[in-house]
């Protein structure tokens, strides 16, 4: 049995009970990510569609993982974009370090789960480079060092008055008396500068299709958009489970991502295949017009591949990390992501933290879980979260001996 | 001191191993309820307790105990020491007790009036193991289901009507999973008396939020039952925004594991309730307990179990 030190972890979750400024901010967001949903998928009712659609060729693409890994290396070769496979953080990191050249570089981020992973970040600035992360929840996170709440809105849990105080420190010209639109147009002007100078844009990325190579990305603020367009270097990192067998499931995978965490239709939907070129003169292609005329993508397997067939685990990779199950769950509403690894929280985040963290960490914080189910009800992937989560629980107790 | 976390588990998973249930009770005690309604002891269709709801007194008991442990106060020796000796820890009140029972009877009196005739195992019926099987202590779970399934093979028990929404779970769709052959029908009590009239109870025209069981709503699909059986009550039913399939957890099953945690989430869902009406319907001994506990700031609540408005 392995010893149930959860001490720093009810230490950390009292303090954020304790907290009314999260606690106000945690509800909030909560409520939202559970409604939401609903009137969107009321809205657009063919969504419902795609929940069965794009399950099924999630299964297929994992049931045949090495065939799909290599087609899609294969068809973004074929559009003249660079393409890697790596297994491990560190490997993930040395190869971003090599892209991204000698320091000092600027480089921006889009918002990316697997860059948290990876500790992406602190790896760049580490070498020297300077990072910045233009998502502007993702900047409050990267400011205040902590991490991130949510997988859609990173900073869910941050009041007005805490991003105020986060922003001045990195110069942003706002102040307690600024409104929220002042706020948000005093972050367009300080990255607008950083945007045009950034020698290398990094971005995760929402699909990507196997069959063309082309990624899809969706994002809410435009900075993505920037982002992959105008540094002249763009790499895109995306784990193994964001495959999809086509162009079509690719965009509904996207789609319903965007959909179940309440925002739709997305304000940007970007299909990127490849670097940015030309041939309007004398036909001859040229690369890298107006966006990169390097593009990169890296397909990031940090330790999927080896619970493809695990028993349980294998059912989490299914997931398309809307969120969806942390803003309906009891306890997540009340803790964010400290009930979670160092990366994903709440209940799709025990199974993954299970698949990135391993699995002695992820069943200690599975003893939290109220098996409510209602994380399951609400899934639009129809994952049983709440079976995966008391699975993990078993973990705990394998060893006893009665 | 931090919150004992391994030694509040091995306390109640060593009590269940050892006493039948997760607290040390004396079992003969938790059925005298039925003395007056001269059940006969056995029989093929027995109502099944699972003993739930004969633990509110003690659950209500040790909660206040396991809160205080979880705010850090008491003394760690005085803690340690109660650890050693389980029956120190609880001091339970009588007049828990007295409800408790009226509440049995109150269930059983509304399925003899539907003419049904069933057994009861008095001090022979056993808990159903939910905590080991909450918890992912499967091993130990499967050898308490064993036993509790030698005890009903015993008696020549074939069909068990069950009356809180854990044992019901855990004895239709997880024994099967543990137990080779399993071959006992449960049934729902609400399932029955739904079927028939109350009797000629004055209607009462009242209003009342219902607080559905999550392994009631989303586990077994008993929703509109509850509904049907307060509606021929009079009642008015009011339906929170999370209610049926949406509906949204007491707390309760982390109770032991995360004390403030859970009372939180109480607390939580005592907003959401309260909202439609400052009566509150449970239709679960563990969220009756939980829901109750939340609500002991608010005056003006009440909490009231469906077990004490039938029968």
């Amino acid at each position: 049995m392995y010893k149930l030190d959860l001490a720093d972890l009810y230490r950390e979750i009292n303090n954020v009970l304790n907290d009314s400024d999260i606690r106000k901010a945690l509800d909030t967001s909560s409520y939202k990510i559970e409604n939401n949903p609903i009137k969107v998928h009321e809205q657009y009712p063919y969504l419902d569609k795609y929940r069965e659609e794009v399950r099924k060729a999630k299964e297929e693409v994992l049931k045949n993982i090495d065939y799909y890994i290599d087609k899609t290396l294969e068809s973004i070769r074929k559009i003249n974009g660079e393409a890697y496979y790596v297994e491990n953080a560190e490997e993930a990191n040395n190869l971003i370090s090599e892209l991204v050249g000698e320091p000092p570089k600027l480089v921006v981020k889009s918002k990316s789960m697997v860059s948290e992973e990876i500790k992406l970040r602190d790896f760049l600035e580490n070498k020297g480079h300077k990072v910045i992360e233009t998502d502007l929840g993702e900047l409050l996170i990267q400011i205040s060092g902590e991490k991130p709440m949510h997988t859609i809105a990173p900073a869910v849990h941050m009041t007005k008055e805490r991003a105020v105080a986060l922003l001045k420190k990195i110069g942003v010209k706002v102040s307690h008396a600024s409104s929220l639109a002042d706020v948000v147009m005093e972050v367009r002007k300080y990255l607008r500068d950083i945007f045009y100078n950034a020698d290398v844009g990094i971005s995760g990325g929402n699909s990507i299709s196997a069959d063309s190579g082309a990624i899809f990305l969706i994002s809410n603020e435009g900075n993505i958009r920037n982002t992959t367009n105008l540094p002249p270097i763009h790499i895109a990192l995306i784990s193994i489970e964001k495959i999809m067998p086509n162009m079509e499931l690719a965009y509904k995978q996207a789609l319903l991502q965007a959909a179940n965490a309440g925002l739709y239709p997305p304000t940007y939907l970007s299909i990127i295949a490849g670097p940015s070129s030309t041939a309007d003169i004398e036909q001859t292609r040229i690369y890298g017009v107006h966006g990169p005329s390097k593009v990169t993508v890296i397909l990031y397997d940090g330790g999927r591949r080896q619970y493809i067939n695990h028993d349980y685990l294998w059912e989490q990779m299914l997931c398309i990390k809307c969120g969806r199950c942390q803003g309906v769950c009891p306890v997540w509403s009340l803790t964010g992501n400290y009930w979670g690894g160092s990366v994903y929280g709440g209940p799709m985040g025990i199974g993954w933290t299970a698949i990135t963290e391993g699995i002695e960490k992820a069943s200690k914080l599975a003893l939290l879980c109220l098996n409510c189910m209602r994380c399951t009800q609400y899934c639009p992937m129809n994952i049983p979260l709440h079976k995966i989560i008391r699975e993990l629980k078993k973990e705990l107790f394998k060893e006893v001996s009665y | 001191m931090s919150y004992p976390l391994q030694e509040i588990i091995s306390l109640l998973t060593n009590n269940i191993r050892k006493y039948g249930s997760p607290f040390k009770i004396d079992h003969s005690k938790l059925s005298r309820w039925a003395y007056e309604l001269k059940i006969k002891k056995g029989g093929d269709t027995i109502l099944y307790t699972g003993l739930l709801y004969q633990l509110i007194p003690y659950i209500k008991a040790t909660s206040t105990w396991l809160n205080r442990i979880g705010r850090g106060v008491g003394g760690v020796l005085r803690i340690t020491s109660r650890l050693l000796d389980p029956s120190k820890l609880i001091r339970v009140n009588r007049a828990d007790i007295d409800n408790v029972n009226r509440m049995l009877k109150n269930i059983a009196s509304s399925i003899l009036k539907t003419g049904l005739e069933f057994g009861y195992l008095y001090e022979d019926e056993m808990y159903s193991g939910v905590l080991l099987y909450d918890i992912g202590m499967d091993e130990l779970f499967r050898r308490h289901a064993e036993k509790v399934y030698e005890k009903l093979m015993e008696y020549g028990v074939k069909n068990i009507i069950t009356i809180d929404p854990h044992t019901t779970y855990i004895m239709a769709e997880v024994y099967p999973q543990f137990i080779d052959g399993y071959n006992i029908e449960v049934i729902n009590y609400l399932s029955i008396i739904s079927e028939h009239k109350q009797g000629n109870e004055q209607k009462t025209n009242e209003e009342i939020v219902i607080h559905d069981p999550c392994l009631y709503a989303r586990g077994l699909n008993i929703i509109e039952e509850p509904r049907l059986i307060l509606g021929d009550l009079g009642y008015i039913v009011l339906e929170p925004r999370e209610s049926r399939e949406a509906t949204y957890c007491c707390g309760g099953p982390i109770e032991s594991i995360y004390p403030k945690l859970s009372h939180e989430i109480a607390k939580r869902r005592i907003s959401q309730l309260k909202k439609y009406s400052y009566k509150i319907l449970t239709l679960c001994p563990i969220c009756y307990i939980n829901l109750l506990g939340a609500s002991e700031e608010d005056r003006e609540l009440s909490i009231l179990d469906i077990s004490q408005l039938i029968g």
